[in-house]
């Protein structure tokens, strides 16, 4: 008996009375393509992620965390909140400045870039979700009441920025025993430099932002973690990649953070710079992942050479937090647990209520410019959108410029 | 994310995977596990080569990557967005060349099914020379739409976003195709079905 039954239904092929018998096992064989061959896979792989515009703007340190300018509307109840919070932090301005010395001459290094989504020149793409933001702004009543005391000045650093030479990537590659040439590959509206032998072997290829990335061939099928090194094993693993690549110089890099990903067979080991700290920026970074074997499957990077330092000094947080509220921050939000919009307008409308403030590091690399790490203030709390026939609530962050106005280039 | 999971895009969460790969190289990472394969399949059996299914795959991940922060969630949502890429990449290749055959004959494809008896093994070699002849005379819409349901796997909803039907019309279509071609296997091995 040879049968099949007609699927009127919106469900996938496979199931129950969607062909039986004989006819079946024909349909499912003549119908069924051969899955991609593995090397061609993993290679496939490793080429579209590397083009990802984060990956090539020196990203792909923090899963799932993007920014965007804000589009802000000021809270009607802002005015008296905001009023209290003057005179709150003029009052710890004027505690927190007497008597204080500034041995170190500031502002050394002149003005600093603004804080600004784009990425470095030519690597297009910006990481935002795809969606704006029409948000509310409003303080929790500690901060309303009051904002906590923070230095009134931080360091800017100046850094140099890996050379797109050649010269870099063939010392690279010789560290990392690739003997392929280094040639140029075209990337975007310039090139790139790549040590590739083209026969699945390992390769490495640097981009004009500085990211750099190795990669070796790899079975990328599930594996058990107790086949893959201890956290610590990991880290040690992965540090000494990391200087021994010549990929960031010896001291430099942070404490580091290990990630299982079993269904890849291997670990990821994330790493910011030591110091300052804490960058919110996605670059610098370093990421090695670490496969069966203790194998370094892939290392990437964008690391820079600190250059020089000098004290700025800072705004007000009240003078930072109305920028916020003007639109001129960026927020960060984990875009894993966001609905998006629910609109046809494609724009998030919600409540943002900032709950703690911090200082933090950002890098703001103009493009054809001189990279900074630059003091932003962390305003971090929580965003509250309609969604699901209620509101939801979602962590998020939203960073200002913390320096002051006079040495900011606009 | 275990390719075997693929079809369950409800525990995926496919939409704020999407979302998140916007921004995340490593999110992409697990689009691309979750579709490359399906991509390739549907391409090898349009084109008939693993070389240019290969060069399609490729060339469709590349598109997907570079239009991600233009896409929309729409009817059909990310898979029949992708597969709308590799579906035209296809048709430009096929413009390029006469249909060679979508079935290529391969070591694997005549292995007899394992747990057959001799008389089944016939059966089915014989069913599968006829079902193949007739896929290969397929008009090229049914064909195409014949290959979305059942080697990429998709939804009557995806393979109408995905080919510019409707979700009624393309349900129409796998129905009179599926019912001839039972109907015609069914008069080669002799006997109604």
């Amino acid at each position: 008996m040879v049968s099949i039954l007609a699927d009127h239904s919106d469900r996938r092929p496979g199931g129950a009375g969607a062909v039986d018998g004989i006819f079946a096992r024909i349909l499912a064989r003549e119908l069924s393509g051969p899955p991609a061959d593995r090397v061609f896979r993993a290679q496939l792989r490793g080429r579209v992620l590397a083009a990802h515009p984060v990956a090539s703007q020196g990203a792909a340190g923090a899963p799932g965390i993007r920014t965007q300018r804000l589009k802000a509307r000021r809270s009607g109840v802002r005015g008296p909140l905001l009023g209290l919070a003057l005179v709150a932090v003029l009052a710890i301005a004027l505690i927190a400045g007497r008597g204080v010395l500034f041995p170190e001459p500031l502002a050394r290094l002149g003005k600093l870039p603004e804080l600004a989504l784009e990425p470095p020149s030519g690597q297009g793409g910006a990481a935002g979700p795809g969606y704006t933001f029409d948000l509310t702004y409003s303080l929790s009543p500690q901060l309303s009441a009051g904002w906590p005391v923070l230095p009134r000045r931080a360091e800017a650093c100046r850094l140099k920025p890996p050379a797109l030479s050649e010269q870099h990537v063939a010392d690279l590659a010789a560290r990392l025993g690739i003997t392929a040439p280094v040639v140029q590959e075209g990337w975007q509206d310039g090139y790139l430099l790549a040590a590739d032998p083209g026969d699945g072997g390992p390769s490495i290829r640097m981009f004009p932002s500085g990211y750099t990335i190795y990669m070796r061939p790899y079975d990328y099928s599930p594996v058990a973690p107790s086949e893959l090194p201890s956290d610590q094993k990991a880290l040690e693993i992965a540090r000494a990649w990391l200087v021994s690549s010549g990929f960031v110089p010896e001291g430099s890099l942070g404490p580091g953070q290990v990630d299982l990903d079993p269904e890849n067979g291997m670990l990821y080991v994330r790493f910011k710079p030591a110091a300052p700290e804490p960058i919110v920026s996605i670059s610098p970074f370093a990421i090695v992942q670490i496969g069966r074997g203790e194998t370094v499957v892939m290392g990437s990077a964008t690391w820079f050479l600190h250059d020089a330092s000098s004290p700025y000094p800072l705004r007000g947080v009240a003078e930072a937090w109305e920028l916020v509220e003007n639109g001129d921050g960026l927020l960060e939000f984990e875009t894993r647990e966001f609905p998006g919009p629910v609109g046809e307008d494609n724009v998030v409308r919600g409540l943002a209520t900032a709950r703690s403030v911090s200082l933090g590091w950002w890098l703001a690399a103009p493009a054809g410019e001189v990279p900074y790490l630059i003091p932003v203030y962390v305003f971090s709390g929580e965003l509250s959108v309609p969604g699901g026939g209620g509101t939801a609530e979602y962590p998020f962050q939203v960073w200002a410029p913390a320096v002051t106005e006079a040495y900011i280039q606009r | 994310m275990a390719v075997s999971e693929l079809a369950d895009e409800q525990a995926f969460d496919l939409r704020r995977q999407v979302d998140r790969a916007r921004g995340d190289p490593e999110a992409f990472g697990v689009l691309y596990d979750l579709y490359v394969d399906r991509i390739h399949a549907f391409c090898f059996r349009r084109l008939g080569s693993r070389a240019e299914a290969e060069d399609v795959t490729a060339e469709t991940m590349a598109r997907a990557l570079a239009g991600l922060p233009r896409f929309r969630w729409r009817a059909g949502g990310f898979g029949a967005w992708l597969f709308r890429i590799a579906r035209n990449l296809c048709l430009d290749a096929l413009k390029d060349r006469a249909r060679s055959g979508p079935w290529p004959r391969d070591a694997a494809a005549d292995l007899p099914d394992a747990g057959e008896s001799p008389e089944d093994q016939a059966l089915a070699a014989e069913a599968r020379r006829e079902l193949r002849a007739m896929l290969t005379a397929l008009p090229d819409h049914q064909l195409e739409v014949v290959l979305l349901k059942y080697t990429a796997g998709l939804r009557n909803t995806e393979i109408a976003a995905c080919t510019g039907m409707t979700p009624t019309a393309v349900s129409s279509l796998l129905y009179r195709t599926l019912q001839k071609l039972r109907e015609r296997l069914g008069e080669h091995l002799g006997g109604p079905q």
